[in-house]
């Protein structure tokens, strides 16, 4: 059942009457017959016409005869009251503002509005802070990318930079090499053994400055991201003990019994072996440059998802804090045993460098006095993923260069040997594995031409008839190409 | 009409900074305040249009500073930017509580700053030129 209203009419109508109004007009158990006010122009009156609320200059035409009325004065008028309390009997009830109840409420009113002006005083400081500090955020963003940008083209200078001076170096210095030998070795005339013993020690810093060139050469090129791995499948258990034997004539020397733990089973992983070979001289080589006795300790263990290999010695271990800058750039911890050993502080960087292209992970575990161990993992592959990365290289290669066109060509051989194998229902699914891994692989597929025998993908400025017309093109081309290369 | 700028920073550099892109937007008298208490008596004794504040002083907090300048002046007072290296919300919010005009964050190219600037010098007449 509805709730019974209360009928108002409110008489007067400047600040307190629009307050009241704000108040009451949408409560449900009150209605506003009216607001009564001889200024038509006052805020009340406004008000109330803005809340749709009826107004007039005298009450009676708010007053029907058989309502329960009561009425507000907010009029402050003596004579205004005193009319009004004559109205008063069963059916109309007349209130004014000195009546408690009225100036509770308007205080409660006046206290409500302040407070509320003074939060949203509040909230604007707060959204004004806010957007400053968007403002602030957004600026830093924008600089710090600038920053970055910057960075990355002083990082391509210095590579750049880096590798010009090295090949440069490396050309006078074979030369000088090559004429002290020969001095040396008496094939410019006649040499006292004094003078070879010096020109002995010419020769071997010159051989220590091309390892130097050398090693500068190679990190530069990994940094710049141009070191190309010649990758095959390879056991990696007889690569380390190929690579152990090397140094079985040093070790003896030394005094260093070199301890071996090979996980049973031979394991293929897909890698570059020079580059490995590299990362394990560096490593066993730093070993027994740094331990004068003891025994060197090799092993490398099947992980499963990937092989991990470690070199750990009973030298005499690196501090903890410089083990996180071990593998920087010309960080040399402690003198080598033997002067001509030296190294050139990027032995580290180097195989850092190449198990992570082999996108593995290398680090180093030490106690001082105790001996350290390096250990690195190279993950397993399957056909999958080494078909996977190698399209992504070469996708990335052709982005790099920056060339218009890039042709990716893949050449199946053995085909018909193949489906012989294979049957050809299986030949067939996994040439159509293949054809929907590529368009994984390659970017924008909608801007690909697929056909039968090849796939294309366009440049964003290409229609596709232009594609297709350079297609033909390029095929002739290329089979032309390939026709010349298998004659030659 | 602003015509002369008080800049408190502790920051050498940030100094710099800030001098190099006032004089750019026009104002030609600007006085240096290495701390909150030098920049507090400077505020008296050269009577600047314009402060420039960093929130992080040695000695007294840089909104510390911005409600002592605005309180002591009243309407007298001269217009506040807070700069700051940090940039932070709870921070913006205390900068605009103590009374400051405008709050920026340090950038080397000093983008912040003179968009700062323009908005006072759209507020105010601007710098004599």
């Amino acid at each position: 059942m509805e709730q019974a209203k209360i009928n108002i009419i409110i008489i007067g109508a400047g600040e307190k009457t629009k307050a009241l109004l704000e108040l009451l007009h949408s409560h449900n158990t009150v209605r506003i017959l009216g607001v009564v006010d001889k200024d038509s122009s006052a805020i009340g009156i406004k008000c109330a016409q803005k809340l749709g609320i009826p107004t007039a200059g005298d009450y009676r035409e708010f007053l029907a005869r058989n309502e329960q009325v009561e009425i507000i004065d907010l009029s402050e008028s003596k004579e205004a009251r005193e009319e009004l309390g004559r109205l008063s009997n069963g059916n109309t009830k007349v209130l004014d503002s000195r009546a408690s109840i009225i100036g509770i409420l308007l205080q409660e009113l006046n206290d409500k509005t302040s407070e509320l002006e003074k939060i949203r005083a509040e909230l604007d400081i707060q959204s004004w802070g806010l957007k400053k500090t968007n403002e602030g955020i957004r600026t830093l963003y924008k600089e710090l990318e600038k920053k970055n940008e910057e960075l990355s083209k002083l990082d391509q200078l210095k590579s750049d930079f880096l590798s010009t001076v090295s090949h440069e170096l490396r050309t006078p210095l074979a030369t000088i090499k090559e004429t002290v030998l020969q001095i040396r070795d008496g094939l410019l005339g006649p040499t006292t053994p004094r003078q070879q013993e010096f020109l002995s020690m010419c020769i071997d810093n010159t051989e220590r400055l091309r390892r130097i060139i050398d090693n500068l050469l190679d990190l530069s090129k990994i940094e710049a991201g141009k070191t190309e791995l010649k990758r095959k499948l390879t056991d990696i258990m007889s690569l380390v003990k190929r690579t152990c034997m090397t140094f079985s004539s040093k070790l003896s020397s030394k005094g260093l019994e070199i301890k071996i733990n090979f996980s049973p089973e031979a394991a293929e992983v897909y890698l570059d072996e020079d580059k490995i070979i590299q990362v394990l001289n560096n490593l066993i080589g730093n070993s027994v440059k740094f331990t004068k006795q003891g025994f060197i300790g090799i092993s490398v263990i099947d992980k499963g998802d990937f092989i991990e290999c470690s070199v750990s010695d009973t030298g005499k271990g690196i501090r903890e804090e410089d083990l996180e800058r071990l593998f920087s750039k010309f960080q040399q911890f402690g003198q080598a045993a033997d002067p001509e050993e030296k190294g050139t502080g990027l032995g580290l960087a180097i195989s850092k460098g190449i198990v992570e292209l082999h996108r593995g992970k290398i680090w180093a575990e030490s106690k001082l006095g105790q001996g350290t161990r390096f250990i690195f993992t190279l993950p397993k592959y399957n056909p999958r993923q080494v078909l996977k990365e190698r399209i992504t290289d070469s996708l990335r290669a052709g982005l790099r260069t920056q060339e218009l066109i890039s042709v990716l060509i893949f050449e199946l051989s053995g085909f018909s040997a193949l489906e012989e194998r294979l049957g050809r229902q299986k030949v067939v699914s996994f040439l159509d594995d293949l054809a929907k891994m590529l368009q994984e692989e390659l970017p924008s597929r909608e801007r690909m031409i697929v056909e039968a025998d090849a796939m294309f993908s366009m440049l964003k400025e290409t229609t596709k008839a232009q594609a297709l017309s350079l297609k033909d093109r390029l095929l002739s081309c290329a089979s032309e190409f390939l026709k010349k290369k298998r004659a030659g | 009409m602003i015509k002369k700028v008080l800049v408190i920073d502790d920051n050498e550099q940030d100094r710099k900074i800030a001098e190099r892109y006032l004089k750019k937007s026009g104002y030609s008298e600007i006085v240096m305040a290495i701390n909150g208490q030098e920049g507090l008596s400077k505020v008296n004794s050269e009577n600047p249009g314009l402060v420039i504040l960093d929130t992080m002083l040695p000695d007294i907090v840089g909104f510390e500073v911005c409600q002592k300048i605005k309180e002591s002046k009243g309407p007298q007072a001269p217009l506040i930017i807070m700069m700051t290296g940090a940039v932070d919300a709870v921070d913006a919010v205390r900068a605009r509580q103590s009374g400051a005009d405008d709050y920026c964050v340090k950038t080397a190219d000093g983008g912040p700053l003179l968009a700062a600037l323009k908005n006072i010098s759209e507020k105010d007449i601007g710098p004599q030129t």
